[in-house]
């Protein structure tokens, strides 16, 4: 038997597609790294200048730096985002670790159904289920007014850092879910067998064997969590700001908007200390995990797990689940659906006294309906766009050998290390400052389109990465041997096995740019609306009703792709994809 | 003697005789100017492209607005970006400083960058609508940079909750089986402007009794959905616009109603400028003036702004008009604090006191 190594001369055929290759990875890096760093660049120079980057004359400076770092307010906001983010991580991991656990190793009854629903929080749209939230659980709502008269328990008040941690972190929980399901789905469950037959009981391999495994899943998805946490707005200026806990993300959008001058370099500097502390963290989850490859598993072992048994914690864990699932996102979206059908949603008067069907008429009409058509478009293309762009980013950044590849993990995350409003600023400047290209897209719906999908691909790479890296190099090395380039057999090796990755990155994509909403306000013109832009202007505007009707159109476009994703196409969007 | 040196009288006196002659040249600009500007508008805004409006009067409101000024100027076609007051300058000052297409007419109510906007010369300040002189002074801040409408912040309660609806800031502070109490915080700009004109008249000392009742929300929309839910049962010193929320939604009739705020009426101003890169400069100056005219100052009441000409009584028993204000709350307990640095600089201690009161 003859071993070939890929290094080996195996002349004509690669000599004729190096160069191919060569271009195509390096095509496929300068237009990633340039269109996510795109928008950067106008803040980081907005942020080391005395004024606005579109006025004449000033100077380079520090100042914006300077008084961020003097503010008393910054500090205070920094402590919040702190405690906010780390208590929604550690909710959401060690939460999303256990439901992983107890859907992928144990007996427990409806599992496949529970791995289902659960990631249902990260799909549906964010901005109806906080209104779902609010309506349910705020003051006054449906249900935190029934626990209080009826019950005299008191609830959680969503109003404050604890609160808005538990609705952050059930909203996040899918992100642990489906990092550990995967690395569980992948690891073989002999090591389990070895331990339960040496005598260890179900809790003490638990402790020493599968909770072990799961470290790097657990950090990873911690760090990605943690991350979403700092940038995230909407909660915090929901619910947050009306009592004055101020974030990070909060503490910059009111400075943009009550600064006395338009365009404080103030918020520009913020915007790149956030990017700091994003790479900051990568930095130390890579420290912290060590070589990459030590935790690439072997693969071809799926099918092996044997199951815990819960014997008489099946159902009490069973209910606790169902429970999750009914309150975290069941009675959020009931709440959303049945506000859609009322003029509005009161405690004080029995809904069907209120029943009305102009909130779904409405939506046939003058800007709902071309928000629907804007958004579906958008999905549509973007899903599409970026799977394809991502799945080639993912190949560049871990089957080349391109120098600057280890690049590419940190910048695709990029888009989501800041607020989706600052990220959209910035958007607005780079097509200003750009001419003929950025005019037109920022005349029409194709710009908002980019800075969509801009935003969204970390979640594309995210899905895609841990198939990746199931794919075992010794399969391109094998194609390598027999003379393919690496162009050929990516496209013939890496991207069939890949397949089911590039479908639930499809999904995910599609549902995410359908739902998002924040980097386009600055960018929508009458005429470019979509869904995102025009619930939040119709609940500024104080009707509540269209927004819950165009929530539930999200929710069912949701839905509706998912299911067909999975019964059609057998996707899964979680990252334990049958390779 | 009066001047020590020869040299110095001769430049004195061509100063005098210059300043004489400037006089004379603005008598007759004063003396042509009652020559009407508008058929010359009328002809120019027909090769023009319609008009750019950034502002941030919510667009239902707007939009009634723009019909009945086409029912008069039918060929003008107005777009309004309904923005936060910060984009519409920024938007603005961004697209103008690279010469492209930008909007004509800015509406905002934030008075810090309306400050700004003149200093920066952002209003075209060319123009003076015909019908000003019918106005109470303050309708122009700047030149170029007038007030378009002078909303009165104002009170919505609950009707299911409320019995004895609350005219007062007074009586919401004393009342505290009114229960949980919401509206803006002072780091909203359109609340800082409400409260800032209560407290110069009434001082602090209710503020303090409401106290923890309060559960402020950013928004007008957020305030009227959590006194819809019941969350709470009244809101002080919020946007006027909710007028025109409630009397456009049946069901939101049955369960809200305003009054007005009778121990102490902020106004908050509403500014409105023709752009100085206006690319439909007549088409906005025409909109500017009709909306100083009759016909505009009915549409504006009709459309929940407030009409404020001198003497003017719309038709139809419309009564967003800041006559109705002074009827109902009187000239004494209404205060206008007008695009002054003055107000933009006691910004921040102001706020400072307001959490220090409401967390």
């Amino acid at each position: 038997m003859t071993t070939t190594t890929y290094d080996a001369p195996l002349p004509r055929r690669r000599g004729r597609s190096l160069p191919t290759a060569g271009l195509l990875q390096w095509g496929t890096w300068v237009v990633v790294v340039g269109l996510i760093l795109g928008p950067f660049v106008p803040l980081l120079y907005a942020s080391i200048r005395d004024r606005p980057l579109y006025e004449g004359g000033g100077l380079f400076t520090l100042d914006a730096y300077r008084d961020l770092f003097s503010d008393a307010k910054f500090w205070r906001a920094a402590l919040h985002t702190l405690e906010y983010a780390g208590m929604t991580t550690a909710l959401s991991v060690v939460a999303g670790g256990a439901v992983a656990i107890l859907v992928a190793r144990t007996d427990l009854p409806g599992r496949k159904l529970y791995g289902r629903l659960t990631l249902l929080p990260l799909l549906l749209p964010s901005l109806g289920i906080v209104l779902g939230w609010i309506v349910v659980w705020g003051p006054g709502g449906y249900l935190s007014s029934f626990f209080e008269t009826h019950l005299h328990l008191p609830t959680l008040d969503v109003n404050t850092i604890p609160g808005m941690s538990v609705i952050e972190a059930t909203r996040l929980l899918p992100v642990a879910y489906m990092t550990c399901e995967a690395a569980l789905a992948r690891a073989d469950s002999s090591l389990e067998d070895a331990a339960r037959s040496a005598g260890a009981t179900p809790l003490r391999v638990l402790r020493s064997v599968t909770i072990p495994m799961l470290r790097p899943a657990l950090l990873n998805s911690g760090t990605l969590i943690f991350t979403l946490c700092i940038a995230s707005l909407g909660i915090p200026l929901l619910l947050g700001t009306p009592r004055n806990i101020q974030f990070v993300s909060t503490y910059l959008y009111l400075q943009w908007t009550n600064a006395a001058t338009p365009d404080s370099p103030l918020v520009s500097a913020g915007a790149m200390l956030l990017l700091a502390v994003a790479t900051l963290l990568l930095l130390l989850r890579n420290r912290m995990l060590g070589a990459e490859a030590r935790y690439v598993s072997v693969a071809g072992k799926a099918g092996r797990t044997a199951m815990l048994r819960l014997r008489g914690w099946k159902w009490p864990l069973g209910l606790a689940v169902a429970l999750y699932i009914v309150f975290s996102t069941l009675v959020p979206v009931l709440g959303v659906a049945l506000m859609s059908f009322v003029a509005f949603l009161t405690p004080l008067i029995a809904p069907w006294h209120l029943f009305t069907w102009a909130n779904w008429d409405i939506l046939g009409t003058g800007v709902y309906l071309r928000s629907i058509e804007h958004s579906a478009l958008l999905a549509l293309v973007g899903g599409v766009v970026t799977t394809a762009v991502v799945a080639l980013a993912t190949l560049v950044a871990h089957r080349s050998k391109l120098p600057v590849r280890k690049s590419l993990p940190f910048v695709m995350l990029y888009p989501r290390a800041i607020p989706g409003l600052i990220i959209g600023i910035g958007f607005f400047w780079a097509f200003l400052l750009t001419g003929g290209v950025g005019g037109w897209l920022r005349g029409g719906i194709w710009g908002i389109l980019l800075a969509f999908c801009i935003r969204n691909l970390p979640f594309a790479y995210v899905v895609m990465y841990p198939t990746m890296a199931r794919i075992g190099e010794e399969l391109d090395r094998a194609s390598r041997s027999v003379g393919a380039g690496w162009w050929r057999t990516c496209r013939s090796i890496v991207l069939p096995l890949l397949r089911p990755a590039l479908f639930a990155s499809f999904v995910l994509m599609f549902v995410e740019i359908l739902n998002d909403y924040d980097p386009a306000l600055f960018l929508v013109r009458p005429g470019t609306e979509v869904i995102g832009t025009t619930m939040l202007d119709t609940f500024l505007q104080g009707f509540v009703g269209p927004v819950a009707s165009l929530a539930m159109v999200q929710v069912g476009v949701t839905v509706i792709v998912l299911a067909l994703g999975t019964f059609v196409f057998k996707v899964r969007v979680t990252g334990g994809h049958d390779a | 003697m009066l001047f020590k040196s020869r040299r110095l009288l001769l430049p004195v006196v061509a100063l005098v005789a210059l300043a004489l002659v400037a006089g004379t040249a603005t008598a007759a600009q004063s003396k042509k100017k009652p020559k009407n500007p508008i058929p010359a508008l009328v002809k120019q805004s027909k090769k023009e492209s319609g008009i750019v409006v950034y502002g941030n009067p919510p667009s239902a409101n707007f939009n009634a607005l723009v019909a009945a000024f086409n029912n008069t100027y039918p060929w003008i076609k107005v777009t309004e970006y309904d923005l936060d007051d910060n984009t519409i300058f920024s938007k603005y000052a961004s697209e103008a400083a690279q010469g492209v297409r930008t909007a004509d007419m800015l509406i905002a109510s934030a008075p810090n960058l309306w400050v700004y906007a003149s200093r920066k010369g952002y209003a075209n300040r060319s123009f003076t609508p015909t019908g000003l002189s019918a106005y109470p002074k303050w309708a122009k801040q700047f030149k170029g940079i007038y007030i378009m409408s002078p909303d009165p912040a104002i009170i919505v309660y609950n009707k299911l909750l409320v019995k004895n609806p609350p005219t007062s800031v007074a009586q919401i502070a004393n009342d505290s089986a009114l229960g949980s109490v919401t509206g803006y915080t002072a780091d909203n700009t359109f609340g800082y402007t409400g409260l800032y004109g209560y407290v110069q008249i009434a001082g602090w000392k209710n503020l303090q009794a409401i106290g923890k009742r309060l559960k402020p929300q950013s928004g007008v929309g957020a305030q009227l959905q959590l006194l819809a839910q019941g969350g709470a049962s009244v809101a002080y010193l919020t946007s006027p616009t909710a007028r025109f929320t409630i009397s456009s939604n049946a069901q939101y009739k049955q369960i809200l109603d305003w009054t007005y705020v009778k121990d102490g009426t902020g106004l908050v101003p509403r500014g409105i400028a023709v752009t100085a890169h206006a690319a439909s400069p007549a088409s906005a100056k025409l909109f500017l003036d009709w909306m100083y005219g009759n016909a505009g100052q009915q549409a504006m009441c009709e459309s929940g702004f407030t009409a404020f000409k001198t003497g003017f009584k719309p038709a139809n028993g419309c009564a967003n008009t800041l006559a109705d204000v002074y009827a109902k709350v009187g000239a004494k307990k209404v205060y206008m604090p007008g695009f002054t640095q003055k107000f933009v600089n006691a910004r921040p201690k102001f706020t400072s006191q307001w959490h220090g009161i409401f967390g």
